[in-house]
C-alpha cells in the first residue's frame, strides 16, 4: 500500500495512516482465513458462480429425478 | 365398514351436505395428467414459490426492514461496533444467532433461483413443443407476467439485506429509471423518497416483495394453474393419444403421490443445496454505502443477461437544447428487453398468423418437425447466453487470464452475428433430424451388423423398429405455407398487399421441412 | 411396418408388460421394504435436525474433505432438513411407481366452443341487460357519470403525491463549495499537498458542518478522487490545467454512467476503473472515456490551496455528478 507496485497506486502514510492501513490488513487476513459459514463458496466469486450452481446442480438434480419419477418401473 | 370408512363417511356426507361436491371431487379424483419428465418443470416453479412463501415467512418474523442507524454488536466479531442500517444488523442477526436462521436464508434465495431457472426451463419446454398455441395463448402470456414478475420480485428480495452488492444494485436501478425521459427524475424520486439512496427505499421495497408481489404472484399462478386443469394439459403424440383425449394415470392414487412426492423432492434438493453451498454471505460484503463498491459485482442470474447487454452498449448519449437522452441506458435496459417481452408475450398470436392455423391443438410437437420455430428458440436463448456470459466478464477475464476488453468486443459484435448463425445451424439440423426420421421409418434402424450376399455383396442389416415408434415418426402433421392470393375470383385486389406478402414469405420459411413418409412409400417399402 | 395403428377408438389404450412387482410376490415385498426404509431415512434427518438443534452449539466446525471447515450446527440442521424432506418425496414416488396401479385411463375432450344456442342466449341477456341501463337514452346521467369517475380517478394518484419531493435542482448540487476543504474518508482529516506522493490516490469527502453523521444521499454525490501525477503528464487544455493542483487532480468517484462508485485507479496506465460496467477513464485526459459503455467523462473538481496550505475546493462542480437525466445539461 505504501509503495504501490506496478498497476497497485501509492496510499501514502498521510492519507491513510499506518493504524488505518494495519486495520485493512487486519480484516483482509480475518477474512480470508474465515471458514466458509454457510457452505462451500466457489471461490467467494457471488452472483455468477451461484447462478451456475442454481442451473448446474439445482436443475441438473431435478431434472435427474424427473426423468426418475416419469420412467416405468420394470 | 371399518372405523375409518365410517368416519371418512360421515365427513364426506357433512361436505356434501353443504356443498353438493360429491360429483366434483369424483371427477376431479379420475382426473388424468400425461407423464414426461419435461412436464415437471412447472411443477418445479410452483413448488419453489410455496418454499420460498414459507422460508420467506420466517425470515419475516426477524428481519427488521428498516434503515435506522444502529451500532453492530451482536455475535460476528469483523463487524462490532460498526454503524450500519437495522436491516442490514438484523439480517446479520438472522445469519448468526437464530438457530437455523442462516438455512432460511440460503433456503429462500437458493429456491429463488431455482424458481427463475425452473421458469426458463419450462418457457423452453412449452416454447419448443408448441404448448402455446390456442387454446393456450392466454396462458403462455399469464407464463411471462409471471417471469417479469419474478425478475423484480427477485431483484428487490436480495436488496432487503442492505448489503454493498445489492446497494449497487439498486444505484443502478436508479439510473435506469431517471434515465428516462421526461418523467424519469420524478419516477426516481417518487420510488426512493427523494435522491438516491435515501432512507425510504428498504422499507418500501419490504412491502413491495413480501405483499403486493406475491398476492399478485398468488393470484396469477392460480389462474395459471386452473387454466391447465381446466384446459387439460397437452400430451406429446403416440398410439392411442389422439387430439381428443388426454392418457395418463389417474389423480388418486398415482399421480398425487407422485406429484406430492415431488413436491417434497424439490424442497429437499433445495434444503440440501443450502446446507452444503454458501449464497450471498452479505458479512464478507458489508453494509451498503454509496461512496464503496468492490470488484465483481453482478445481480442475480436472472438479472445478469441485463448486466450484460448494459455492459456492451456502445457510449450513446445525445445532448441537445439543454437536454440529456442515454441511450447508452435506455437501449439495453428499457428498449430491447421491452422489445423482447412483448415479441414474447405476443409469439402464439404471430405464429398462428404466419401458419394460418387457428384450430386447437392438444399433441405436442416434436421440436424437430418445427425446424423454423426451434431455431428461433435456440437463436434467442444464443442472444440471451452472450449476454449471460457479458454480465460476468470480468470474472471471465481473472479467472481464466483474459482480456475485458476482447470478452466485450467478442459480445459486442457476437451478439448480432452468433445469434443468426445459431438459427441457421439450428434449421438444419432440426431438417437433419427429420431425414434421420424418414429413414428409420421406411428402412429400420442400422443394426451395425453387416450381412455378406451369396454373390459378395456385403450390406447392413437394419431392424425394423417398434410399432409404436413407427407411429410416433409419422404423427405430425406435413407444414404447408399459406395460400393468400392476391386477386379474388373478380380480380379485385386483396387490401393490404405488403402485410401479405411478408405473411407470404414469412409462411413459407415456416413450412420449410422434410416431406412426410406417404402411405405409397410405405406399401413400396413393405413389398420389397 | 403399417398405418394400422391409428386407433380409430381413441378410448382404447395399449396397456403396459406387468412390472416385476406386479407378478412376483418377492419383489413386491422387496419394493415395500424399500418404500419402508426411505421413510426410515427421513425419519433420520428429522432426528439430525432436532438433535442438531438443540445439542450443537454453534461455534463447532467440522473438517469436511473438499469444502472444508464448515459449522456443524449449520450443517446438521441442514442435512437434516435435506434428508427428512427428501426421502419422504423419494419413498411416495417409489411408492406409487412400484406397487401401485400401472393402468393408464383415458379422459376425453370436449369441444370449447359453447353451442349455438348458448351463444344466442347469452347475446340475448347481455342485449337486454344493456338496454335497461339505456345510456343512450339518459345524457344527462351519462354526462353526470363521466364527469364523476373521471374526477374520481384523480385522488388515488394524487394521493401518492408525498412518496417523495419533486427533483427541483437537487441532482445538481453537492457539498462542494468555493473554499470547502477536502477531508480523507476515512478520517475527516485536512491535507496538505505535500502529503500526497506521485502516483498516490485518496478519497476524499467535503468538510461538512456535521461530519459524523453525512446522510447517505451526501454520500451518494460527494465522494471525490484526488490523484497525483506529474505535472508533465497531463494532456489537458489551459482551462482543465488550471484546475489542477501541482499535479494534484481531483475527479467525482461517482460513475457518469450509472453512479457506481469508481473505485480502481491504475497507477501505470492513469486509468480510472468502475467495476459495474467496466467504464474505463482517462486521468491525463480530464477523465476523458476510453472503454465501456460510459458517454461522459467524469466531472472535475477545481482545487487550490488554502492560506494553510491544505488542500480546498475554488468552486462547486461545473455540472451534475452521476448519472444522466432527461433535463441534465450536458452541453
Amino acid at each position: 500500500m505504501v509503495t504501490g507496485p506496478q498497476s497497485m497506486p501509492v496510499f501514502s502514510d498521510k492519507t491513510i495512516t499506518p493504524e488505518e492501513k494495519l486495520s485493512v490488513i487486519k480484516w483482509i487476513k480475518a477474512a480470508e482465513a474465515e471458514p466458509n459459514l454457510g457452505g462451500a463458496t466457489m471461490g467467494r466469486i457471488g452472483p455468477v458462480s451461484e447462478g451456475l450452481l442454481a442451473w448446474v446442480l439445482g436443475l441438473g438434480l431435478l431434472i435427474g429425478i424427473a426423468v426418475w419419477l416419469t420412467t416405468r418401473a420394470r | 365398514m371399518s372405523a375409518t370408512e365410517k368416519m371418512v363417511g360421515n365427513t364426506a356426507n357433512f361436505v356434501d351436505e353443504r356443498l353438493g361436491a360429491a360429483k366434483w371431487v369424483k371427477k376431479s379424483l379420475n382426473k388424468v395428467f400425461p407423464d414426461h419428465w419435461s412436464f415437471m418443470f412447472g411443477e418445479v416453479c410452483m413448488y419453489s414459490f410455496i418454499i420460498l412463501l414459507l422460508s420467506g415467512t420466517f425470515l419475516t418474523f426477524w428481519f427488521d426492514p428498516s434503515q435506522k442507524e444502529v451500532v453492530y454488536n451482536g455475535a460476528y466479531e469483523p463487524l462490532q461496533g460498526l454503524k450500519m442500517s437495522a436491516a442490514y444488523a438484523s439480517t446479520l442477526n438472522i445469519s448468526f444467532e437464530v438457530r437455523g436462521g442462516l438455512l432460511m436464508r440460503q433456503i429462500h434465495h437458493w429456491a429463488a433461483n431455482i424458481f427463475m431457472a425452473a421458469i426458463v426451463a419450462h418457457l423452453l419446454r412449452v416454447f419448443f413443443t408448441g404448448a402455446f398455441r390456442k387454446p393456450r395463448e392466454f396462458n403462455w402470456i399469464l407464463g411471462i407476467l409471471l417471469l417479469t414478475l419474478g425478475l423484480v420480485e427477485g431483484l428487490l428480495g436480495y436488496s432487503l439485506p442492505d448489503d454493498l452488492l445489492s446497494g449497487t444494485g439498486l444505484r443502478i436501478t436508479s439510473a435506469i429509471i431517471q434515465a428516462i425521459p421526461i418523467v424519469g427524475t420524478y419516477a426516481a424520486f417518487f420510488l426512493f423518497g427523494g435522491e438516491f439512496p435515501g432512507t425510504d427505499f428498504i422499507p418500501r421495497i419490504f412491502t413491495l416483495h413480501i405483499l403486493i408481489i406475491p398476492g399478485i404472484f398468488l393470484a396469477v399462478i392460480t389462474i395459471h394453474v386452473m387454466l391447465v386443469w381446466y384446459q387439460k394439459h397437452t400430451q406429446f403424440p403416440g398410439v392411442g393419444r389422439t387430439e381428443n383425449n388426454v392418457v395418463g394415470h389417474p389423480i388418486l392414487p398415482v399421480y398425487m403421490a407422485k406429484a406430492g412426492g415431488f413436491f417434497f423432492v424439490v424442497f429437499g434438493v433445495t434444503a440440501f443445496i443450502s446446507a452444503v453451498a454458501s449464497i450471498n454471505p452479505i458479512w464478507l460484503y458489508g453494509p451498503y454505502t454509496p461512496g464503496q463498491i468492490s470488484a465483481g459485482s453482478q445481480p442475480d442470474w436472472y438479472m445478469g443477461w441485463l448486466d450484460g447487454l448494459v455492459r456492451m452498449a456502445p457510449p450513446l448519449e445525445t445532448h441537445a437544447f439543454g437536454h440529456t437522452i442515454s441511450w447508452n441506458i435506455l437501449i439495453p435496459a428499457v428498449i430491447v428487453p421491452g422489445i423482447i417481452f412483448t415479441g414474447m408475450a405476443l409469439y402464439p398470436f404471430i405464429e398462428s398468423w404466419i401458419t394460418g392455423d387457428k384450430r386447437e391443438h392438444h399433441l405436442l410437437d416434436r421440436p424437430r418437425n418445427v425446424p423454423n420455430r426451434t431455431a428461433l428458440g435456440v437463436m434467442s436463448i444464443t442472444f440471451v447466453m452472450i449476454s449471460l456470459i457479458n454480465g460476468g466478464n470480468d470474472i471471465i477475464a481473472t479467472n481464466f487470464d483474459l482480456s475485458i476488453n476482447q470478452i466485450m468486443w467478442f459480445s459486442r459484435i457476437g451478439i448480432f452475428i452468433l445469434p443468426p448463425l445459431a438459427f441457421i445451424i439450428t434449421k438444419r439440423l432440426c431438417l437433419s433430424l427429420q431425414r434421420a426420421d424418414r429413414e428409420l421409418l421406411l428402412h429400420g434402424a442400422e443394426s451395425g451388423r453387416l450381412l455378406r450376399l451369396p454373390h459378395g455383396e456385403f450390406v447392413e442389416v437394419h431392424t425394423p423398429i417398434s410399432p409404436e415408434k413407427a407411429y410416433l415418426l409419422q404423427s405430425h402433421e406435413q407444414l404447408v405455407p399459406l395460400e393468400i392470393e392476391d386477386v379474388d375470383a373478380r380480380g379485385v385486389r386483396r387490401p393490404g398487399a405488403l402485410k401479405n406478402k411478408l405473411q407470404r414469405r414469412l409462411s413459407k420459411a415456416h413450412a420449410v421441412s422434410v416431406p412426410k413418409v406417404t402411405e405409397q412409400e410405405l406399401k413400396e417399402i413393405e413389398n420389397h | 411396418m403399417s398405418n394400422e395403428l391409428t386407433p380409430t377408438d381413441d378410448s382404447v389404450v395399449p396397456q403396459h408388460a406387468p412390472r416385476a412387482t406386479d407378478i412376483n410376490p418377492a419383489s413386491e415385498k422387496r419394493a415395500e421394504q424399500q418404500v419402508a426404509i426411505l421413510f426410515g431415512l427421513s425419519g433420520v434427518g428429522s432426528v439430525l435436525l432436532i438433535y442438531s438443534y438443540i445439542f450443537v452449539a454453534d461455534n463447532v466446525f467440522i473438517f469436511i474433505p473438499i469444502m472444508g471447515n464448515q459449522n456443524a450446527q449449520q450443517l446438521g440442521i441442514g442435512i437434516g432438513m435435506a434428508m427428512s424432506l427428501f426421502f419422504i418425496g423419494i419413498a411416495a414416488i417409489h411408492w406409487a411407481k412400484t406397487l401401485m396401479p400401472d393402468k393408464e385411463i383415458v379422459n376425453h375432450r370436449h369441444e370449447f366452443r359453447s353451442s349455438d344456442e348458448d351463444r344466442e342466449e347469452l347475446v340475448k341477456t347481455v342485449k337486454e341487460g344493456v338496454a335497461g341501463v339505456q345510456l343512450g337514452r339518459r345524457k344527462l346521467i351519462k354526462r353526470s357519470l363521466g364527469a364523476a369517475v373521471g374526477l374520481f380517478a384523480l385522488p388515488p394518484v394524487l394521493l401518492l403525491r408525498d412518496l417523495g419531493p419533486l427533483p427541483g435542482k437537487k441532482l445538481e448540487m453537492t457539498n462542494w463549495k468555493a473554499g470547502t476543504r477536502l477531508l480523507t474518508d476515512p478520517g475527516n482529516r485536512p491535507i496538505l499537498a505535500s502529503d500526497l506522493e506521485v502516483g498516490s490516490v485518496v478519497q476524499v469527502l467535503p468538510a461538512v458542518a456535521d461530519m459524523e453523521h453525512r446522510p447517505l444521499s451526501d454520500i451518494a454525490k460527494d465522494p471525490v478522487l484526488l490523484i497525483r501525477l506529474r505535472p508533465e503528464e497531463f494532456q489537458l487544455d489551459p482551462e482543465r490545467l488550471a484546475m489542477t493542483h501541482e499535479g494534484i487532480i481531483a475527479f467525482s468517484k461517482i460513475c457518469s454512467h450509472m453512479g457506481c462508485a469508481v473505485a480502481l485507479y491504475e497507477q501505470t496506465t492513469k486509468h480510472l476503473l468502475c467495476p459495474c460496467h467496466q467504464s474505463t477513464f482517462d486521468v491525463t485526459r480530464a477523465a476523458k472515456v476510453i472503454f465501456g459503455p460510459a458517454a461522459r467523462p467524469l466531472p472535475q473538481l477545481d482545487i487550490t490551496v488554502d492560506a494553510e496550505g491544505y488542500l480546498v475546493a475554488r468552486a462547486p462542480f461545473n455540472e451534475s455528478v452521476g448519472p444522466s437525466y432527461w433535463e441534465r445539461n450536458s452541453q
